[in-house]
């Protein structure tokens, strides 16, 4: 048994306001038997025209499926699932999960972190999410879950637990199988934004936002 | 390692061990303490990322009660402050009990729990993010359950979420029941940080 047990294994902390949507930690250890990502701070509103009090979500992608380049590997990520949950008291639960498919592709896991995000950014928003990932060397397939919470100060309402999860389906084919069923490997999480991305109107990271990565370690060779 | 995993892990290249990483522990133990009806933990160290706090928060009085956990409240039984309370929300459910113990504010004034009864089973989880930050928000989650007892038997599971606004650290916190009754003799708080050092 390892003596060791929580460790910092990366840390990101946003410097600038208006500055940065997504962020990847990349090269995820796999000698680590629970990997916990923790993502805690605020965000600008989505100020395009087609943003009308939508859900502002955190787009969550993993394998680096959203980078193929850093490895030379293409996956078919369009075969992604997913689930989320958000409850407001005892009201407004409300559930969303869906298994992608050629014809109905979806490229992320969906993590709600603002309920209408269109409101005045003078407003004090906040959200935090912990991401879980479960048994790097295990041959199971990996699935990331993961639990919340999203407030803002222009109306109590607003206010979420959260909770859901997501992974690769690995009843696409071969290739997505072999991906989905290897060690954790990355995860980017960035914010989704209507129309064409743009730096000045689209969704940011506040200054303080934090990224970080923590292992627990059990039996020092990974789960 | 695990069985046949390896050749499928390698498959898609080396991994940078923990080692090169260099990474530092995690965790730290802040406070243990024996809790009163209206307790007030101060001074709590602004050195690590996030605060966590586990309680067990009882009364003498009432099977049912709300538990409170005020922050920044400068006193064992003060109220969350204007310029540390955020947006919040809570909900309870629990035998015979329903989900009528619900409520939800703008500017909620205190973390709320489905406290226990004496000293059967009661036990809150509150993590709280950015919690040393004076520039960004920070959003908090609270769970807990309670109330199980071994002659007449209730059970109840709460959760509460929201946000501190920015501008000023969680130095202090109360803990308290709408009954106030609290006692040492089984009420306890420890506080820990975790998520690394700033």
């Amino acid at each position: 048994m390892s003596s060791n047990h929580a460790m910092i294994l990366g840390e990101y902390i946003v410097n600038q306001n208006n500055y940065t949507s997504s962020f990847t930690f990349a090269s995820i250890p796999t000698d680590y038997d629970v990997i916990e990502i923790h993502v805690a701070g605020s965000l600008t509103r989505d100020q395009d025209s087609g943003a009308t009090g939508q859900t502002q979500y955190l787009a969550c992608s993993i394998q680096d499926t959203h980078d193929p380049s850093s490895t030379g590997y293409t996956a078919d990520v369009s075969r992604m699932h997913m689930s989320w949950q958000t409850n407001w008291r005892d009201q407004n639960k409300y559930s969303w999960a869906w298994r992608g498919s050629v014809a109905n592709p979806i490229y992320f896991g969906y993590v709600p972190v603002n309920m209408q995000n269109n409101g005045s950014d003078t407003a004090s928003k906040a959200f935090a999410v912990t991401f879980q990932l479960m048994g790097p060397n295990s041959g199971a397939p990996k699935q990331v879950f993961w639990r919340g919470t999203c407030s803002d100060s222009n109306a109590g309402s607003l206010s979420r637990k959260t909770q859901g999860c997501f992974g690769l389906d690995i009843q696409g084919n071969t290739t997505v199988r072999d991906w989905g069923k290897g060690p954790w490997r990355s995860l980017r999480m960035g914010l989704s934004n209507y129309g064409t991305y743009n730096a000045a109107t689209s969704p940011t990271f506040k200054a303080g936002t934090v990224f970080q990565m923590i292992g627990y370690k059990g039996s020092g060779e990974g789960w | 390692m695990a069985g046949t995993t390896t050749a499928a892990r390698m498959a898609f290249g080396a991994v940078a061990s923990s080692e090169d990483m260099n990474p530092e522990y995690d965790w730290e133990m802040f406070v243990v303490k024996e809790a009163g009806g209206y307790e007030h933990v101060q001074n709590i160290p602004q050195t690590h990322r996030n605060l966590r706090i586990y309680a067990h928060n009882s009364q003498q009085s009432n099977w049912y009660g709300w538990g409170y956990f005020n922050f920044n409240p400068g006193s064992g039984s003060g109220s969350t402050p204007s310029n540390t309370a955020g947006p919040g929300q809570y909900n309870a459910y629990g035998w015979s009990q329903g989900t009528s113990a619900s409520y939800s504010n703008a500017m909620n004034p205190a973390v709320y729990d489905g406290c226990g009864y004496s000293n059967y089973g009661h036990i809150q989880v509150i993590d709280i993010f950015n919690y040393a930050s004076t520039s960004i928000e920070k959003p908090w989650y609270s769970e807990s359950q309670g109330g199980v007892g071994n002659a007449t038997s209730y059970a109840i599971h709460s959760w509460a979420s929201g946000h501190f606004l920015p501008g000023v650290a969680i130095t202090n916190f109360n803990m308290y029941t709408n009954y106030g009754s609290g006692s040492t003799s089984y009420n306890r708080i420890m506080v820990y940080g975790w998520g690394g050092k700033l």
